[in-house]
């Protein structure tokens, strides 16, 4: 049982790890990297009412 | 952890953010704090035990308390005005300079890291120690630890965390794991199953040993500075915070104290001093079925909940380093969906499992105390110089802590005996992290910096300092 | 007054090498160090001639907890014996010390330097 349950755990393992690096492939052919790169420190966007992460536009 | 929770739920919200951000109250400080650092009780600390005896690491655990309770003062004053999320990072670069940041933010990426990976190898060798139970001594850990690493940066890397709720709900859970094997071994009853007085020994190497466990101490309450970077979500800062966070450290202080009376009145002070998995080695002792699961569910949790904080805060501060250009650009990227930093995360997931697969508990968690301990030199010397360059008044603080300079004076000669500590029985190691943060630094200064723009780096709305 | 810097725009090879650089320092400092086993505790064995509990210096209650756990003198005699080595080495000592004391003095030096130009940069242009 213990056999199976270590397959089992590499397979969950990869195909998790394949899907993340598949979506980070896709999202860097999707959207240019102006976009991925255009979020500003904290700081001034606690002031400026902004999202921390967020000023990335979303184009979907 | 925190910090990065509230981008998640700030940039579903769009332009509300702060309306919805500011809810939490000193309670949720207090479970974000413990949540990243319980786990310290169920692994780690019985080091100490083997570095000085088992009252050694009872006086370790105490005075090592009083460390974190200058750090908790210092960094509440300092967090309560840089309220912003980055913590520690953005308070450097502000204070102390670009050079100091990069360092600082190395720390944070390190101690998060390595903490992670230790996580993960718990979780492999508590699997081992069950499969070996049901007569099955040849189970890998290895696919265990890549599960784990993999499936909560899958989770971070999707955003779809609701973190702070389910990280409360496990680390509760783990908390009264400990609870009830306090009331299960009937403490009220010496002797009955717990066996202080013919367990325990004088100190094995006299006081040196002593001062020797102070390295490990510092896993009772690594992380706990945490607390401070939810600046942003807390409703009114400059209360809950330091209220969070001295609680926070008065539930360790008192966990770290049951767990220690617990696991030495079970178990030999050689075994304590090597186990992997004291707590759950402790229940095994019992001979109760029922503590034992118990126990296995808590430590399988505690370790989770941990790990899962630790990936968010090591990709949160190597991201901010890339979009201050400090690292590569590159890793400033946010997902344009999941609003994460989704490159950061992908980048740390191989080192976390390769020092995961070690299985040398002892020195991972040396890495990670070792970073951890750094960051703490580095608070001091950033209290001093900042009421030096903006002295009280000068700026709006939230909190302003008592008897200054005490409390920087205190944590400084702490963390000189604590690297003293750690180069009795681990030297070596020490240099090899000191050699680490030497090089990156020359990287740093010779080869980085230039790539960084200068002023926009200096991102708070302060006066310009006193002597510049 | 002084003018504004402006930082090149690093390539994207330059990016990658950096990054690259960075996990070969982690590997190289870090971990080869850990799987070599240089890193790890000092530490002596004094074995006893004859191993059993008594030698071990085990009393009854040790003796029944260590059998709890499944071990037996043999098993248990090298972690009973193992104990790490304090003694210091007034040299290495002194190199430790000087490394990490000069290594703050770098950083609180080099980082005030760099953040008078932040701050000439951000008050006086």
């Amino acid at each position: 049982m213990w056999i199976l349950l270590e397959y089992i755990a590499w397979g969950l393992s990869a195909a998790m790890l394949l899907w993340i690096v598949a979506d980070a492939v896709r999202v860097n052919r999707e959207f240019d990297e102006e976009t991925l790169l255009s979020s500003k420190e904290g700081v001034d966007e606690l002031l400026e009412h902004g999202a921390v992460n967020g000023n990335a536009e979303d184009r979907s | 952890m925190s910090d990065q929770t509230a981008s998640q739920t700030g940039a579903g919200s769009g332009q509300e953010r702060i309306g919805l951000l500011r809810v939490l109250g000193p309670a949720h400080v207090w479970a974000l704090g413990v949540g990243i650092v319980l786990v310290g009780e169920f692994m780690g600390w019985n080091f100490s035990v083997g570095k000085g005896g088992a009252y050694g690491a009872l006086i370790a655990c105490w005075v090592i308390g009083l460390l974190y309770t200058c750090v908790a003062m210092i960094d509440s004053e300092v967090t309560s005005t840089v309220a912003a999320a980055g913590g520690q990072y953005a308070q450097a670069k502000h204070i102390m300079g670009p050079l100091m940041a990069f360092n600082v933010g190395l720390y944070l990426v390190m101690a998060y890291t390595m903490l992670e990976a230790a996580d993960a190898l718990i979780v492999g060798d508590l699997l081992m120690i069950l499969a070996e139970q049901t007569g099955y001594d040849a189970l890998d850990p290895k696919p265990f630890v890549v599960l784990v690493i993999s499936f909560l940066a899958f989770l971070n890397y999707r955003g779809v965390f609701m973190t702070l709720s389910l990280n409360f709900i496990i680390t509760a859970a783990a908390f009264v794991s400990i609870v009830i094997l306090f009331v299960g071994v009937q403490p009220w009853n010496p002797g009955a199953i717990l066996k202080h007085s013919e367990l325990l020994t004088d100190l094995p190497y006299g006081w040196i040993g002593v001062i020797a466990s102070f390295q490990f101490g510092i896993w009772y309450y690594l992380g706990i500075e945490g607390t401070c970077q939810a600046a942003e979500e807390v409703r009114s800062p400059s209360r809950s915070l330091p209220l969070g966070t001295m609680t926070g450290i008065i539930t360790l202080l008192i966990a770290a104290t049951l767990t220690w009376y617990v696991c030495t009145g079970l178990i030999p002070w050689e075994y304590l001093g090597q186990a992997t998995v004291p707590l759950y080695d402790a229940a095994r002792m019992t001979g109760s079925t029922v503590l034992q699961v118990f126990l296995f569910v808590g430590t399988l949790f505690a370790a989770t909940a941990s790990a899962n904080g630790c990936i968010n805060d090591a990709s949160r501060a190597w991201f901010s380093m890339g979009r201050d250009r400090y690292m590569p650009q590159w890793f400033g990227a946010v997902h344009p969906r999941y609003r994460t930093p989704f490159r950061s995360i992908i980048f740390l997931i191989p080192i976390a499992v390769s020092f995961a697969f070690t299985g040398l508990l002892d020195q991972v968690i040396t890495f990670s105390i070792l970073s951890g301990l750094l960051g703490y030199t580095f608070m001091p010397i950033n209290m001093i110089l900042f009421r030096r360059k903006w002295p009280l008044g000068s700026i709006k603080r939230g909190y302003v802590h008592p008897f200054h300079p005490m409390p920087a004076i205190v944590l400084m000669i702490l963390c000189i005996t604590t690297f003293f500590a750690t180069y009795l029985g681990f030297g070596l190691q020490l240099l090899a992290m000191m050699a680490f943060y030497v090089v990156v630094s020359i990287w740093f200064v010779k080869h980085r910096y230039k790539y960084v723009r200068r002023a926009d780096q200096f991102t708070m709305n302060w006066p310009k300092p006193v002597g510049y | 007054m002084s003018k504004r810097y402006d930082p090149p725009k690093q390539s994207g090879i330059g990016q990658f090498f950096d990054a690259v650089f960075l996990l070969a320092l982690v590997y190289f400092v870090l971990f080869i160090p850990l799987i070599f086993g240089l890193t790890g505790a000092n530490s002596t064995n004094v074995m006893p001639e004859t191993v059993n509990w008594e030698t071990l210096g085990q009393n009854e209650t040790m003796q029944a907890q260590w059998e709890k756990l499944g071990y037996t003198p043999e098993t248990a005699a090298e972690m009973i014996t193992q104990r790490f080595d304090y003694s210091i080495d007034p040299l290495m000592l002194i190199i430790t010390a000087v490394i990490i004391l000069g290594y703050f003095v770098f950083l609180v030096k080099v980082s005030d330097k760099e953040l008078r130009e932040v701050i000439r940069e951000r008050f006086d242009t």
